[in-house]
């Protein structure tokens, strides 16, 4: 079970008392017990605190850990401790490092190469190209993190999932109360598939805008490298650069069109960051020496006809008019054809009836 | 003296018979109805006189007692105008009463004496024929409605001095001539036609399977794409109309006063978003139909679906299921048909852009998936077909050459529903959208290769189980539209392109 220094992170994190300030305290005694016994006495503390103060006074002084930890027990979720044996290592070596880590899942992951996958929220459909083609690859290797949050997050989470792999969610909010709520189902499925939810966050707390760069630090902090699918110039998943290239992580970017407001950020960083970009997830796995792993290509007969509609769409995306136009072919057919296709994984269908090659990166 | 005239009420869409009892005697001037008339019966008065008047009559300088009977049912509207004053002229001996002809008399009166047109004319007729009734004076206005009756003899009249000459046997008028039924020379959809639809062949596709199966069919597309011209072009390729389902559809506009002449074309009804519940399901106090009746056997167009009311929305469900909508009110309660083919639109997005190639979108990713959830499961569970709709390119509008014209569309429709009426008339169905489960187990059977395909799709696709009924459904159809006694494997891959809502790649 936790030691009295596990519990009183764990007190205050359920108050959501930032790590600073707690390692600021931490330092004013000497030991656990002397903070138990001294805690509310200090004035020091209690300006430190303000509105908190009162409340952990009393909690402190009856020392009840039991409520909080009992609840924790009841919904599966382990503190992670800054005096904890498995508190990852790649962690303690951030500035502002969290001393409390609420976990929900496979903690064992934490000992595991991750890599961060992120980007913005309002993921074009070139981005979610990326995020998929690259998380596909890379989940083989590494441990994939992210945020949860809409677009690239969700689509680096999801596609792990589908890989069967193992990723780490990173909260702005409470492990029990996961925002956004819509990937509510996206959350258990990952604590199912043996990933794992984290949060330095107490198990309720409310997903507050300040918080989500703040979590950003977790997210690079725990990876060896980031790779950045999509990022318009004002995002956060520049910060998340920024703090990631502070803690001398590795980043990765992939290039989007130099006209797209979308890949504004993207582009800058690449140039900027030296010999950050990507083309192919293979280049994160050549950087870091891995082996690569063969690919078992499948191989599928097409009829003539079907081969005239791979070749239209050999030129990049289509509607479906303009395959028509291109192929000659009756709309019956077409629709039937694009279906067989799509379901052999030789074509992609995007949102507003367009179509393009599958096309996996080499 | 008292005079007997026989008239009709209506009650829902049925008629029901009503005899205008006209009393008068001695004493001071008095003017009095009874049984439980509306407001517009009891103004009858002032039109009663004044229309006698101006034709040449006396009103009578007597206490009148007016008894509607039977006396406990409610009787609104202005049609009993015409036999209250046939009445008083015989009570008040200005025409012989006993000479009178035996006929129901129906009829509102403008003051100069006029006959004008009434509502909910042909539901009280064609009750009045089952019942044996066969003479009938009606205004003249309304004949076009009545004009496909058999088995009665209707006599259209003008004025309240020409319906008085008629009944007294002064005048001789032929009765109307029936009319048989050939809606195919009537109907006219000269400005919706599909040959004026350019490009849109995924869409057109979608609408052919959608109207030859009478599935409900929803279509997402930027603002701008043409989506109400698809939907407004659906009447051009329904089937024909048959005499009962025009009388089904003229009965319904009849009562709700909308009706103009006779119906040909099948109903286009389209509803703004900001109707009320009640305007769409029918309701009032007289519990009269709404548009999803008044699209009995044609087409409801919902534009812009997410902008309903959601709670409007989810009160289409049942009428979805049922095809009949029960109405009730304290006094009334009415059952109406309202068999219709749902055709709805929708943007992608809020702002209309998402997924364009050349739009940007500017919802953020809650908004849009807010935007979606708007329509709930059970509503889409009943639409079949989800179809994307996206902008025509300039290119395509500059072709010059019409695309395929509705009549040919129609033919295969057309061949599509009767293979379908043959294999569920018995089950009382008419087309595959009305296939239950157990008519799926029967019809839909499936080959080892299209099982197969069905279940990499399930997977591949991200589909949902309330899909899989639907996909069977559809499949059906296409195979009929290809005239193919089994589902080919053809079939089904062709129904999973539509099921875009399904398909969770969004957001």
């Amino acid at each position: 079970m936790y030691t009295l220094e596990e519990k009183i992170c764990i007190l205050l994190g359920e108050y959501n008392i930032p790590s600073t300030k707690f390692f600021h305290l931490w330092n004013l005694f000497e030991g656990a017990d002397d903070f138990v016994l001294n805690f509310s006495q200090s004035e020091q503390v209690k300006t430190l605190l303000g509105n908190s103060y009162s409340k952990l006074k009393s909690e402190i002084k009856k020392q009840s850990f039991d409520k909080i930890i009992n609840e924790m027990n009841e919904c599966g979720v382990v503190a992670v401790t800054w005096f904890s044996s498995d508190y990852p290592a790649q962690l303690r070596d951030i500035s502002d490092p969290p001393y409390v880590l609420f976990c929900k899942g496979n903690v064992s992951l934490f000992e595991t190469d991750c890599l961060a996958v992120i980007g913005t929220r309002k993921v074009s459909s070139y981005g979610r190209r990326i995020a998929t083609d690259f998380t596909k690859v890379l989940s083989e290797y590494f441990t994939i993190v992210s945020g949860l949050a809409y677009g690239v997050d969700s689509i680096a989470h999801q596609t792990t999932l589908d890989e069967d792999c193992s990723t780490i969610a990173v909260l702005g909010s409470g492990v029990l109360n996961v925002y956004p709520a819509a990937h509510q189902g996206l959350a258990d499925r990952i604590v199912q598939n043996g990933g794992l939810l984290v949060s330095e966050y107490g198990l309720h707390a409310e997903p507050l805008a300040f918080h989500f760069p703040h979590r950003n630090r977790i997210v690079s902090g725990l990876s060896k490298g980031v790779l950045v699918c999509q990022a318009p110039a004002k995002s956060g998943t520049i910060t998340t650069v920024d703090l990631a290239l502070d803690q001398g992580k590795d980043i990765f970017v992939v290039p989007g069109e130099i006209y797209d407001y979308g890949f504004s950020g993207s582009n800058r960083l690449i140039k900027t960051v030296q010999s950050a970009c990507v083309t192919t997830p293979r280049d994160i796995v050549d950087y870091y020496g891995l082996d690569r792993k063969a690919v078992a290509k499948q191989s599928y007969q097409i009829s003539i006809e079907e081969q005239a509609v791979v070749n239209a769409l050999s030129c990049g995306q289509l509607s479906f008019d303009e395959l028509i136009a291109s192929t000659g072919i009756a709309p019956a057919d077409l629709n039937y054809m694009l279906a067989n296709l799509e379901i052999r994984s030789i074509i992609v269908r995007l949102p507003g009836n367009l179509y393009r090659l599958y096309g996996g990166i080499e | 003296m008292l005079a007997l005239i026989k008239s009709f009420g209506l009650k829902g869409l049925d008629g029901f018979p009503v005899q205008a009892e006209i009393d008068m005697h001695s004493g001071m001037p008095t003017y009095d109805i009874v049984g439980l008339a509306d407001t517009a019966v009891k103004e009858s008065k002032e039109r009663v006189r004044s229309a006698m008047k101006n034709s040449g009559y006396q009103y009578p300088v007597a206490s009148v007692v007016i008894n509607l009977a039977p006396a406990d049912v409610k009787k609104e509207g202005s049609l009993y105008d015409l036999p209250i004053a046939i009445g008083l002229l015989s009570a008040s001996k200005q025409i012989p009463y006993d000479s009178l002809k035996k006929a129901i008399v129906l009829g509102e009166l403008s003051l100069n004496g006029e006959v004008r047109k009434v509502n909910g004319l042909l539901p009280m007729i064609i009750t009045a024929v089952q019942q044996g009734e066969t003479t009938f004076v009606i205004p003249k206005a309304n004949c076009d409605e009545v004009s496909f009756i058999e088995g009665a003899k209707i006599y259209a009249v003008d004025t309240l001095t020409q319906a008085v000459e008629f009944l007294t046997n002064q005048i001789e008028i032929q009765p109307l001539a029936i009319r048989s039924w050939q809606s195919d020379v009537q109907s006219n959809h000269s400005d919706n036609d599909f040959k004026y639809i350019k490009g849109q062949f995924a869409a057109k596709r979608a609408m052919e399977i959608a109207v030859a199966g009478g599935h409900n069919i929803i279509m997402i597309g930027p603002p701008g794409a043409g989506k109400t011209m698809l939907a407004r072009a659906v009447p051009s390729i329904m089937p024909s109309l048959t005499f009962e389902e025009a009388l089904e559809v003229a009965k319904i506009h009849s009562v709700s006063g909308q009706l103009d002449g006779f119906i040909y074309e099948r109903p286009f009804r389209t509803p703004h978003h900001s109707s009320t519940m009640v305007a769409l399901t029918g309701g009032g106090n007289k519990a009269r139909p709404g548009e999803i009746s008044l699209a009995h056997n044609g087409v409801l167009f919902l534009d812009e679906l997410p902008e309903y009311n959601r709670h409007t929305l989810e009160t289409l469900r049942q009428p979805l299921e049922d095809g009949v909508i029960t109405v009730a009110r304290n006094a009334v309660s009415v059952t109406y048909p309202a068999d219709f083919m749902l055709v709805a639109s929708m943007n992608p997005c809020p702002c209309g852009n998402y997924g364009s190639a050349t739009m940007e979108c500017k919802c953020t990713a809650s908004q849009i998936h807010k935007y979606l959830n708007k329509l709930s499961g059970p509503l889409l569970d009943r639409i079949d077909i989800h179809i994307e709709v996206d902008n025509v390119t300039y290119d395509q509008l500059q072709v010059d050459d019409l695309s395929e014209s509705s009549q040919v569309i129609r033919e295969r429709v057309n061949n599509a529903r009767s293979i379908q009426l043959e294999r569920l008339s018995a089950s009382g169905r008419r087309c595959n959208a009305q296939m239950t489960p157990a008519d799926i187990n029967k019809y839909c059977k499936l080959d080892t290769q299209s099982l197969n395909l069905l279940k990499d799709s399930f997977e591949k696709l991200n589909l949902t189980a309330r899909a899989y009924n639907r996909i069977l459904k559809v499949a059906r159809t296409i195979a009929d539209l290809d005239g193919s006694e089994n589902i080919a494997v053809k079939h089904v891959a062709e129904s999973l392109q539509f099921r875009m809502l399904d398909r969770k790649y969004r957001v």
